[in-house]
This record gives structure tokens, C-alpha cells and sequence, in this order.
């Protein structure tokens, strides 16, 4: 009775202790926020229309492989999730194994970006910037590696420019969208008003993005102010939790008939995956693609289900051809604790088998 | 493991778990879509009409609505598209590419007379059928030397026929003459 008395009274006093530092931490917080450089490994853009940048990154070893990864990342939020920070950045990693690394800024479109189709972005803006890096590399074939949205859009290029693409990397990216979960189910056309929208804003708005975001998982931001609390006194998960809060919270707008054409074509009629969806009046047949194929899906992802995004393996025509599920969520399973020792090397051996 | 963060993790969890499976029913039903819908349209039509009010009194300003600017920039853009396509053109291909189909295009354009001499060729009687022709064509050069005699013939006819017409012609002279004496003579009487 006694000890158990003895034990209670040391969990309480550990526990004042404990929540007492908290508030130290908290109070050092607010009166001096940590400043949590983004996006610091040094690039030169080496092309540039309108908002759009190609960015090569500086290679830290001697020699690299000959075939260049080019990194296409979606149209809403930014880029540096792939390079967030010394230590979890993915791009430093495929740079310190010899691969050479560039990759797609799309930029922050401006009112005046409203009218730019998905097309153009495409065949306009990314088949440029390949060509661009296929001139600077002097390869005559490169790796793309697309995340979320930009996965679906190297997708949809290696099937019209099949031999420009050697290897082929997909990590998130939706392709069959009748399969996308609660986000497929919000914006059928029954009750999502796509043209009013895009209509009434031009560019479609962040906030209405990450509204749409947090419809998916409602009480999300109460679990991670939990989770910081729990942990604000971890200097390395305080580190990561204001660079992804940085990430979070800088969202771009999304061009108007992009969007009008990615949510009508392909999450409202699943034109892709029926292999009916049509860019510049080109049909984008994804059994042209013949590259080498990786699929990379996230277990817990709710913005792309698993299944939604590896049966991708079943409708190209790749002899190499892989799709694997690796545990963490959307963004987790690129920037997560675990990603480092699962998704990193697991990508990286795969593109440094096939890039020589 | 300290008691008080053990319970409150096992509390939490619970509530989390709980409120995520009532929501995911909640957030699903047809009713709360096709509120989140109309309560979107309705809102965005507001906005709509609150923008189309701002524009006027811009105009009324005489300044320029974002509309407009906005209007201009995009004309900016496609220009700067359009400038940058025409810089990444690989013009020395492109010559390569139209020659390569010129040339094609001539032989197509060849492909008729090709033709035309092939059936020509067809129609050509054969070197065996040659040979006959050349004699026949001997045969009227052989014919055609009785020729500059056969000719000496008409010439001789027609001096012949000169002569006979000269006489006709004087008989034509005297039987007018005779004409002319007899007609006074009878006025006479």
C-alpha cells in the first residue's frame, strides 16, 4: 500500500516537473521562435518561364551517375518538402549517394496564371524543362520522380514522350481517382460547385485547399498540438515540427483551369485510369509507358489511398515494373522518422541500379 | 512509465478514435454534402456579385478593376510563351525536317510520270515487233521514189490545161465583141 502510495507520489512530482519544463519551453518558444531554415541545399535555377523554375542542385561528390533525376512536385504547396532541412531532406540524400538532382518549381501563380491549361504545364513547362535538363546533363534519357500531384503528372508525361523517360518513380500519386478516398467522394459534381468556383476565384485559394485537407482528417490539428505539447521539450521534434509547420502553412494557390480540368477529368471521370484522358488533344494512353517503374504508396496516406495510386503497375507496359506500400502517411512517408530508414534508401537503391 | 501521462495518452487515444469514427460517419452522409455544396455556391455567388460591384466602382473611379490588369498580365504571359517556344525551337531541325519532306514530295510529285512512262513503255511494241516496223517503213521510203515522176505527170497536165483554158478565154473575148455590134442595132429599129 505504501509503496504503491510512494510510486503515485513520485509519478506526481515527475509529472510537475515534466509539465513545469513544458511551460519553460513553451514560454522560450514564444519569446523566441526557432528559426528553421527551409530549402537550404544550395541550387542555381538554370531555367525559367513565368513562375516556373528548374532548379539543378549542387552535387557534394565527385562523380555522379549519368542519367539525372528531375523531381516534379504537385501544383499546391511547395517544393522544399523534399529538401525541408539539413538532416530531412530527401534531395541531400539523392545527392549524397551520386545522383544528380533537378527539379520543378512551379511558383505562385498570379491572377494572371487563371487561364493556364493543365496542358500547358505538361507539354508546355515540364516537357521545356526535361529537354532542358536532357541539354545540361547531356543525357538522352532521365529519371522522373513525381510526388502526390506530381507523380500523376510524370506519369501522364512518360506516356506521351515514352523515350525520353528511363526510369519512372511514383511516390503518392493518385492514378486510379475513383479509388482516392474522402477527397474523390467531396468533389463529385453532384454537390462540389467546381466551375462556380473557379469562376468566383480564378485561382483557386489556399485556404480553400486546406480546407478541403482538413475536412479529410477534421480533428488532425488537435492530435498534433497534442503530440507537441507531449514532446515541446525534444529539441530535434520541435525542429521538425516548425519546419513542417512552415511547409504546412505556405500553400500557393492553384491555377484555375488546371484545376478545372484535373478535378473534372480526373477525379470527377476518372479519364486517366480509362485511359481516355487527353492533353493538347493527345490521348494519354499509360501503356506507352515503358520506363523503369517504382510505385511508392503510404499505408495511412488519406489523400491517396494505396489503392489508388499502385494500380498503376497493371496499366504500363514497363518489364521493370514495381509497386510497394511502406508505412506512414502522406507526407510522413517522404519526411517521417521512418522514411529515412525506409522510403529514402529504398528509392535511392532502386534509381542507382538503374542510372548508370 | 509515469501513471498521470499513461492515463492521459489512454484517454486521449480513446477520444481520438471515438470522435474519428463519428465524424467519418458524419462527413460522409449525403445531407452534410449537399449542404457543404449549397452553402459553397451561395457564398461563392456573393462573391461574385460583391467583385462585379467593386469593379464598377473602380470604373466609376476611373481606374482600372483587377479585372482588367489581370486581363493584361495574362496577355503578358502568352506573349512570354509564345517568345520563349519560338527561342527553344530547334530551327536547323525543323529545316532539316521540311527539306527531308520537300523531298518526299518531289517524288510523290515524280510518282505520276513514273507512271505514265511505265505505260508508255507497256505500249512500245517489242525490239522482234521493231524490226517489222522498220521494213514497212522501208517499203513506203522504196514507194515514195516513183514519186518526183508522178508529179512531173501533173505538172504537165495542168501546162496542158493552161493552154486549153487560154483558148476558152479568147473564144469568151470574140463572142462578147459580137454581143456588143448586134445591140445598138436593134435599139435602132
Amino acid at each position: 500500500m505504501w509503496e504503491m502510495l510512494s510510486q503515485v507520489q513520485e509519478d506526481l512530482f515527475k509529472e510537475v516537473n515534466l509539465n513545469l519544463s513544458r511551460l519553460g519551453k513553451w514560454w522560450e518558444l514564444w519569446l523566441k521562435p526557432p528559426n528553421i531554415e527551409v530549402g537550404t541545399t544550395p541550387k542555381d535555377v538554370v531555367y525559367r518561364e513565368n513562375k516556373a523554375s528548374l532548379y539543378r542542385y549542387h552535387t557534394p561528390v565527385d562523380s555522379v551517375k549519368p542519367i539525372p533525376v528531375l523531381i516534379v512536385y504537385a501544383l499546391i504547396n511547395r517544393l522544399y518538402i523534399l529538401d525541408l532541412y539539413p538532416g530531412r531532406s530527401f534531395v541531400q540524400h539523392l545527392l549524397g549517394e551520386g545522383l544528380s538532382v533537378y527539379a520543378v518549381d512551379w511558383g505562385t501563380p498570379g491572377d494572371e496564371d487563371r487561364d493556364i491549361p493543365l496542358d500547358y504545364y505538361i507539354e508546355g513547362y515540364l516537357d521545356r524543362m526535361v529537354r532542358k535538363v536532357m541539354e545540361l546533363s547531356g543525357a538522352t534519357q532521365i529519371s522522373l520522380f513525381g510526388y502526390c500531384m506530381g507523380g500523376t503528372l510524370a506519369a501522364i508525361y512518360a506516356a506521351l514522350h515514352p523515350k525520353r523517360v528511363k526510369n519512372l518513380v511514383l511516390l503518392t500519386s493518385p492514378i486510379d481517382f475513383a479509388k482516392a478516398g474522402y477527397l474523390a467522394q467531396v468533389v463529385q459534381n453532384e454537390h462540389f460547385p467546381l466551375d462556380a468556383v473557379v469562376n468566383a476565384y480564378g485561382n483557386v485559394p489556399p485556404w480553400l485547399m486546406q480546407a478541403g485537407f482538413k475536412l479529410l482528417n477534421p480533428i488532425g490539428d488537435m492530435v498534433k498540438y497534442y503530440n507537441f505539447i507531449k514532446h515541446m521539450h525534444n529539441d530535434l521534434f520541435i525542429e521538425n515540427f516548425f519546419a513542417m509547420e512552415a511547409w504546412v502553412n505556405d500553400n500557393v494557390p492553384f491555377p484555375g483551369a488546371a484545376y478545372r480540368k484535373y478535378i473534372k477529368d480526373l477525379y470527377q471521370k476518372n479519364l486517366l485510369y480509362k485511359g481516355l484522358f487527353e492533353i493538347d488533344g493527345k490521348r494519354v494512353d499509360l501503356k506507352k509507358v515503358t520506363a523503369n517503374h517504382l510505385s511508392v504508396a503510404a499505408s495511412e496516406d488519406n489523400i491517396c489511398p494505396p489503392q489508388s495510386a499502385i494500380c498503376v503497375k497493371e496499366l504500363i507496359s514497363s518489364q521493370d515494373n514495381e509497386a510497394i506500400v511502406l508505412p506512414g502517411g502522406h507526407v510522413g512517408v517522404l519526411v517521417g522518422g521512418r522514411a529515412l530508414k525506409t522510403t529514402w534508401p529504398r528509392i535511392t537503391d532502386w534509381l542507382l541500379e538503374r542510372s548508370g | 512509465m509515469m501513471i498521470w501521462t499513461e492515463l492521459s495518452d489512454q484517454y486521449f487515444q480513446w477520444w481520438q478514435a471515438a470522435t474519428t469514427r463519428y465524424l467519418e460517419l458524419f462527413k460522409q452522409e449525403p445531407v452534410f454534402l449537399r449542404g457543404f455544396g449549397f452553402t459553397m455556391e451561395r457564398s461563392l455567388q456573393f462573391k461574385k456579385l460583391t467583385d462585379q460591384m467593386m469593379d464598377e466602382v473602380w470604373r466609376n473611379l476611373r481606374l482600372p478593376p483587377l479585372e482588367e490588369i489581370t486581363r493584361l498580365q495574362e496577355r503578358l504571359n502568352f506573349l512570354e510563351s509564345r517568345l520563349v517556344a519560338l527561342q527553344e525551337r530547334d530551327w536547323s531541325e525543323e529545316v532539316r525536317a521540311k527539306l527531308e519532306k520537300r523531298e518526299l514530295a518531289t517524288r510523290e510529285d515524280l510518282k505520276p510520270l513514273k507512271k505514265a512512262l511505265t505505260d508508255i513503255n507497256s505500249h512500245l511494241p517489242h525490239p522482234g515487233e521493231m524490226s517489222q516496223v522498220r521494213e514497212d517503213l522501208a517499203k513506203i521510203a522504196a514507194n515514195a521514189l516513183d514519186l518526183p515522176e508522178e508529179l512531173a505527170g501533173i505538172k504537165e497536165a495542168l501546162a496542158q490545161l493552161g493552154a486549153k483554158l487560154e483558148a476558152l478565154a479568147s473564144f469568151v473575148d470574140k463572142l462578147a465583141e459580137v454581143t456588143a455590134t448586134k445591140e445598138p442595132a436593134a435599139k435602132a429599129k
